[in-house]
Formats: structure tokens, sequence, C-alpha cells
């Protein structure tokens, strides 16, 4: 039965070990990102030590400085700030393109759904990279392109999801019920259909955050990112050079991109078992 | 003047195969206060002209093809959108079958009262609140304050079905469609609901239109019968009357596949012969004849019209059953 969706979830995301494994991950990021900056204050730009300096090797320094001698710590830090930022909220603006043109057509069906699907399938025939690059490269590069971008070409999946659940529920009794008892459209899709269509869209959501930030990090390594902004894209392009000298200053963010796209896709995957009641005795 | 006055009422639905006929023509009125049973076995149109009273007929991808539907003289299917909307669950509410799926899962009850309470009523959250659990305890619910916070899934089948009623009697409805209210409940649980349903109509002053293929049920709770065969109505008359002197064969058949205590033991179930006819392709005559025993060729020819047979009893058949059913 799909009534059970709240009660217990997060008892039973505690015991999923996938979802306990990535909100722990996620946790050690969110508290990196927050209290780095008052370990390592310096502003990640600053050329604050000799450059080329390896992990260790001075511990004012700790994780080593870049080709500039710009402190990697400080920089990976604000990295983590950037991307969690630019992951969330592009994930927010996909999150809602996509429910509006899900909803929308999944509701009403027939022609309204054939032109808004026409559309959805338009973003996902052209290769989203390749799209985010343009809208970045047209734009001036900055967060708020980065993020409006990311988020344009993230919504086609979300948009499918929505639809699928709209049609499956406005079919319910309990929507009929709703009418039933007066209610007009608006209301319908806001208290009665939308609530019970979103346990899937925060799970896929999650998996849509990591996405997000793996997009940043290209965009930004390509040299498309906010140019005021230190992010672990920049930095990675930024060592590039380096590589076979000071592999670390490609590999520290690297790493960093790889553990967060991890922990939200471990989160995400153990959502989407506690959300769906059909896996919950696997 | 009758609360809810239908006049050939016709419901179809356009289907690949053709129109089906769920409805055709059906006449029938409930005066205020007044228990009208609708009964009628699966496909015989009785549950479509309930959903074509509140017009919510098109969702299920059927249109009302003709006639009227008078609510206190005003034609429902001549209304806007916004003006069936405002009668929906105001003045005319609804009970479902099955309460599990016909209450949203994710709200609470008491939320789901309040909700239908602030789309009719000018009234503050606080006050719906309190309200709701007033509607709670006048269904019985038991320890209604704390019920309001449970979610459906949480609940029983009776209480349920309870928590559904509290919803349709929020705005103190003049009709109340019970579309197989006690159906998916277990017996005795069945027994409570009805005795509630009574017991609410006579206080709140409402009538109600109660949908069933449970004769038991109409026994119990109904002052009127009306009888639904292939979407049309073919006998109606006051309970006692119908049950005693049922005219039309149909009737009859029905009540004689009930009353099998009266048989001697190991003799055959009384059954009625043959299928219901296709809502396609309905015969020209009347839609019984090919399973009727007291067909002749008038009936395969023409339709028998309701013909009043004294006060209040209806019946559409040609040739009649006239005298009482044998004790």
């Amino acid at each position: 039965m799909s009534a059970s969706a709240q009660p217990g979830l997060l008892w039973r995301l505690s015991v999923n070990r996938s979802a306990a494994g990535g909100a722990v991950l996620l946790a050690l990021i969110l508290a990196l990102a927050i209290i780095g900056p008052l370990l390592w204050p310096g502003d990640p730009w600053e050329m604050a030590a000799p450059p080329m300096l390896w992990p260790g090797e001075d511990m004012a320094n700790p994780l080593g400085t870049d080709v500039m001698g710009r402190d990697l710590a400080a920089g990976l830090v604000s990295g983590a700030r950037v991307s969690l930022m630019i992951g969330l909220v592009s994930t927010l603006i996909a999150a809602g393109i996509g429910t509006l043109f899900g909803a929308l057509g999944g509701f009403y069906g027939g022609s309204v759904d054939a032109v808004l699907m026409r559309v959805t399938e338009l973003f996902q025939t052209v290769p989203s990279f390749v799209l985010a690059v343009v809208l970045v490269a047209v734009f001036r590069p900055s967060v708020a392109t980065a993020v409006l971008a990311i988020g344009i070409v993230s919504w086609p999946a979300t948009a499918r999801l929505v639809r699928a659940q709209f049609l499956l529920l406005r079919e319910r009794e309990f929507v009929l019920a709703g009418e039933t008892i007066g209610m007009g459209t608006p209301r319908l899709i806001l208290t009665q259909i939308l609530p019970n269509a979103l346990p899937p869209v925060i799970a896929m959501s999650t998996l849509t955050i990591a996405h997000a930030i793996q997009t940043e990090a290209a965009l930004s390594f390509l040299g498309l990112g906010d140019p005021n902004v230190m992010s672990w894209g920049t930095i990675i392009g930024g060592g590039r050079e380096q590589l076979a000298e000071a592999w670390y200053v490609c590999g520290l963010p690297g790493i960093a991109v790889v553990v967060t796209v991890l922990a939200f896709n471990l989160l995400g995957e153990g959502l989407n078992d506690a959300l769906n009641p059909h896996l919950q005795r696997r | 003047m009758a609360l809810l006055d239908i006049r050939g009422l016709q419901t179809w639905f356009d289907t690949r195969a053709g129109t089906v006929k769920a409805v055709n023509g059906v006449n029938l009125s409930i005066q205020p206060g007044e228990t009208l049973a609708l009964v009628g076995e699966s496909g015989s149109g009785k549950s479509v002209t309930a959903y074509s009273v509140l017009r919510l007929i098109e969702a299920a991808g059927g249109r009302i093809a003709g006639g009227e539907v008078l609510f206190k003289g005003t034609d429902l299917l001549k209304l806007d959108a916004a003006g069936i909307r405002a009668v929906r669950g105001n003045r005319i509410a609804m009970i479902f079958q099955e309460p599990l799926s016909a209450l949203n899962p994710v709200q609470s009850i008491g939320t789901q009262i309040v909700e239908a309470l602030r789309l009719h009523r000018d009234i503050g959250l606080r006050a719906a609140r309190e309200r709701a659990v007033e509607l709670l305890e006048l269904v019985r619910m038991p320890s209604p304050r704390e019920r309001a916070e449970e979610f459906p899934h949480r609940l029983s089948g009776g209480m349920r079905q309870r928590a559904m009623i509290a919803i349709a009697l929020a705005c103190e409805p003049e009709l109340l469609i019970a579309d197989e209210p006690t159906t998916a409940l277990d017996v005795t649980t069945q027994a409570q609901i009805l005795a509630l349903l009574r017991e609410l109509q006579q206080r709140l002053g409402m009538a109600m239109l109660l949908i069933t293929h449970d004769l038991g049920v109409v026994a119990e709770i109904a002052d009127r019968v009306a009888v639904m065969y292939a979407g049309r109505v073919v006998e109606e008359g006051a309970v006692g009357a119908l049950f005693d002197r049922p005219a039309h064969p149909y009737t009859r058949g029905l009540l004689d596949a009930v009353r099998i205590e009266a048989l001697p033991p190991g003799s055959r179930l009384p059954e009625i012969p043959g299928i219901v006819p296709s809502l396609l392709d309905l015969p020209p005559g009347c839609a019984f004849a090919p399973r009727c025993g007291r067909a002749s060729a008038i009936c395969q020819a023409e339709l028998p019209a309701l013909r009043a047979i004294g006060v209040g009893r209806r019946h559409a058949c040609c040739h009649p059953h006239l005298e009482p059913v044998p004790a």
C-alpha cells in the first residue's frame, strides 16, 4: 500500500546502509564547508606560500599549494561551499520547472500534455552539457549563470517523473473525492496530488544535485566558472598543466568531487528505497 | 417540491466499440429528509446516475447526453464550473465504497475535514479544527481529538468510513449520496455504519441517495427503492410495498434470490436466467425481455414506459405481477 510514506521514514533511512553512509559523508562535507573557513581563514586566491608545496611539507599549508602558491586547503573549503550551493540551487530550479511541466502535462493530458512533452523531449535530445556550456558562454560566466544553466538542462527527467506520477495519481479515488467536496483544479493539484507525487521526486533530486555538482566542476574546468569564485573545477583546471609534477593539485579537488557525488548518490538511492513502498521488504 | 428531481437523464460513454448507454432515461425524485435506495446489479447504471448528479462523469470519460437534474429547482447540469463546485460537498456530499482509497494518504483526517469545511465556509483555522473534532465526535469516532491527528492508514476500516462520513457532513449537506458505503466493511462494522447513517440522517434532516446491491441494507434504512436494470429504472416504490408486491419480474427475481430461508432444504437456489444485455447493443424493446419468463411479442417490440400503480408506485412492465409474494 502506498499509504505509509511518512511514518518511520527516518528509522527506515537509518537502517538503510547506503542512505546512512551517504548522510554521514554529506554531514562531513557540510561540516567542512561550514567550519572550514574558520580553520583556514585566508582568501583562497591569495598567494600565501611558495608554489607547489606538497601536502604535509609545511604545516601552515597542510594540503600544500598550487603553482601560484595558493593554499589548497582554503581552496577546497571554498569549493565545497560553491559546489553545494550551486548543486542545491540549480536542483531547486530544475525541480521547480520539472514539477510544473510534469504536473500540468500529467493532470490535463491531451494537447497540453503533448505540447509540454515535446518541449521536454527537445531539451532531452540536446546533449545537456553542451547546452550548459553554450548558455554560460552566451551570458557572462558567473555563479548565477552557472546555476541557471545547470538548472535549465537538468529539469526534463524530473518533468517525466512528475508526469508519470500525476498520470497515476489523478485516477485515484481520493482525487475524485477531493473533487466531490468541491475542490477546484489548483487545489486538487496542490493538496491532493502533489504531496503524494513528491517522494520519488525528492529521491531523484538528490541524484540531480550530484549531477549538478559534476556539471559545475566541468564548467569551471573549462574556464566557464565565475572568475571570482574558487570552485573545485577551477582548482582542477588550474592544476592540469602540472599534472605530472604535482598531481595532488588536481587529485585533491577531484577526490572531493567524487566523494560528494558519491554521498548524494548513496543518499538518493537510500531515499528511493525508503520512500518506495514496494521495495520495503527487500 | 422535491429536493432532487432527475428527469430523463442520459449518461453515455463513447468507446471505440460504440456508445455505451450506461444511463438511458432515468427519472427519479428524492424528497427532503428521505432515503432513496438505488438497487441493481453491477453495470445497471446506479453509480453512474449518482456520479452524474454531481457531474463527476466527465473525469471518467462519459458525457451527459440529455435530461435534467433539478436540485431545489436549479438544473445542476446547466451550472458553470464554479456553480457546480459550490454545490459539491456543500449542499450535496458523497461517500465512497472504499474509504482507504478515498482518503488522501498524506493528510491527517483532521486536516481533510478542515479542508472540506474551509472550501465552503468562511471559518478560521482554529475554529475549523475544533469543528473537525466535533464532527468526529458526531460520527462516534473513539477519542476524536487524538484521531484527528492520525493518517488514514493508521485507522481501522470502520474508523476510516466514519472519517469519510465526517468529511461529507462537514458542511451539513441537504443530500448525501452514499455509493455502497458498507460493501468494503465486515458484517459487524456494516451494521454499525448503517445505524450511524440512519441516526445522522434523522438528526440532521438530510436526504440520502443510497446506492447498493444489498437488499438487506435497503430493508434496514431506506424509505423508498428504485430498481435499475440496463440503465433504466424498472420499478419504484416504498420499501414495504415493493418488497411485498414486486410487480416487475426482475424485481421479483432479485427478491426470490435472497429469500432462501423459505425454501425447502436441498432445493435448487432460484436464479434469474441469462445475463445482463450489453449496453452497447440493447434490444429495441424491454431490456429484460430475453431473460423474462412472462415476455411476449410486445415486450420485444416496444420499450415499456414507467407507469404509476398507486401512490409513489411505478413500474415499467407490460406483464407485471399483480399478486403479492407468497409468504
